[in-house]
């Protein structure tokens, strides 16, 4: 073999990499968390906010932007109700106002609540599960069904708020992960329902949109997985696809 | 003039390809190689945004922290991989179906096996200059050593690949 041959081979471990969805989690994880820079310290709180949004698709932009605006409504409303007399005719339609506001905060405001306690109670069960070596593995089961429930509720969430599934799916996923342990069979079904109700919708919305036709044929495959049950696999399939979009 | 989060941004897409794949190469393992990676650009970030001392050579820097994270790892974990059985299922690693990424052909992945025959110092120079597109004054930087030493080390990280290779077939 010579010498060009070896580093020919070589160079085909570059074939090696690493997942996507693992490198834009870890990106926003470890970005996301340390977002003001002392670098960036002279600029302005408010421009941040809006080169964050900027950078987001356009889907996203709209959402996050009416959900600002109406926080801030809200805000400024909520104050105006606390400081006028009460009963006076203003105060009266200002507080329903604010009333009306926030709860049409509720469906988006809730998942995203809701998809954070989810993540918060995978990690503090891969933390258990981690510190269980050796010592008492009684917090196991309390971990494990806090992840239950947390999975419960957000699938209700996304029933009755199903333009959410997309946004929180990748989330969701690697969230998600943790779920499968061994000798919880009832745990790794709450996390196939999740999956499963996010599946529904993402399935949806690539069925309207215009796909390739690699992605087409990758799409058949998603559906023959999701008839064999395999509804983790078939969300990671669909965020494969929505990236390479 | 972008912030340090948007310029260390660009860095992370730049490296997390080369060093993900530096550290796959020595520990084998997708689940411990991303947990390794991760850890490396958490400290790289964290180092960029101190800025003191002032980082000359991002990707330099990078590479020495996966180095010393993987020598970590060894030491702490031994050379035996044990896998715990509460980790089992809905591994990330996929070994059939659809989403297998990593379908290496015989060829490249007989020069995977072979690569972790070969002496650390040449693994590593083989992975830098060969995977890494590192020119050989940058992988002296990291191993304070001559261009010229470098020069001879890829030379016979080449020859000892060769010969593992060779016993293999």
């Amino acid at each position: 073999m010579t010498n060009k041959e070896l580093i020919s081979k070589l160079q085909g471990l570059k074939q090696i990499k690493p997942r996507q969805d693992w490198v834009l989690l870890t990106k926003n994880q470890i970005l996301g968390a340390n977002k003001v820079a002392p670098k960036a310290a002279s600029v302005g709180w408010l421009s941040r906010a809006l080169k964050g949004i900027a950078s987001l698709d356009s889907q996203r932009q709209l959402a996050y932007s009416f959900a600002a605006i109406l926080l801030i409504f809200a805000g400024i409303t909520g104050l105006a109700v606390n400081l006028l007399p009460t009963g006076t005719p203003v105060s009266v339609a200002v507080k329903n106002i604010v009333e009306k506001s926030t709860a049409s905060l509720t469906p988006e405001a809730n998942v995203k609540n809701k998809v954070a306690d989810f993540t918060k109670k995978s990690q503090d069960l891969a933390a258990a599960l981690k510190s269980a070596k050796g010592n008492s593995k009684t917090s196991i089961p309390v971990a494990i069904n806090a992840v239950k429930d947390a999975a419960k509720s957000l699938t209700d969430a996304i029933v009755k708020d199903p333009a959410s599934a997309k946004e929180v799916a990748l989330q969701v996923k690697e969230s998600a992960t943790l779920l499968s342990v061994n000798g919880s069979a009832d745990l790794k079904e709450t996390s196939d329902l999740l999956y499963k109700t996010i599946d529904d919708q993402m399935i949806a919305d690539l069925n309207k949109t215009t796909l390739t036709e690699s992605q087409q044929q990758d799409l058949v495959k998603i559906t023959d997985l999701y008839n064999q049950g395999k509804y983790s696999d078939v969300l990671e399939a669909i965020l494969l696809i929505n990236q390479s979009k | 003039m972008d912030s340090s989060n948007e310029q260390f941004s660009r860095i992370y897409d730049q490296y997390i390809e080369k060093i993900y794949r530096f550290v796959y190469l020595k520990v084998d393992s997708q689940e411990t190689a991303e947990d390794i990676t991760s850890k490396v650009f958490l400290k790289g970030w964290e180092a960029y945004q101190k800025n003191d001392p002032p980082i000359q050579n991002i990707g330099a820097f990078l590479y020495q922290i996966s180095r010393n994270m993987v020598v970590d790892y060894y030491k702490e974990k031994g050379r035996t991989k044990v896998v715990s059985a509460e980790f089992v299922a809905e591994m990330p690693e996929k070994g059939n179906g659809l989403y297998e990424k990593i379908l290496l052909n015989s060829d490249v992945e007989a020069v995977k096996i072979a690569i972790k025959s070969v002496k650390q110092e040449y693994q590593d120079v083989l992975i830098w200059h060969y995977l890494g597109d590192m020119p050989t004054q940058q992988i002296a930087e990291i191993l304070n050593k001559p261009t010229g030493t470098v020069s001879v080390m890829i030379h016979r990280g080449l020859k000892s690949l060769k010969n593992v290779m060779r016993e293999q077939a």
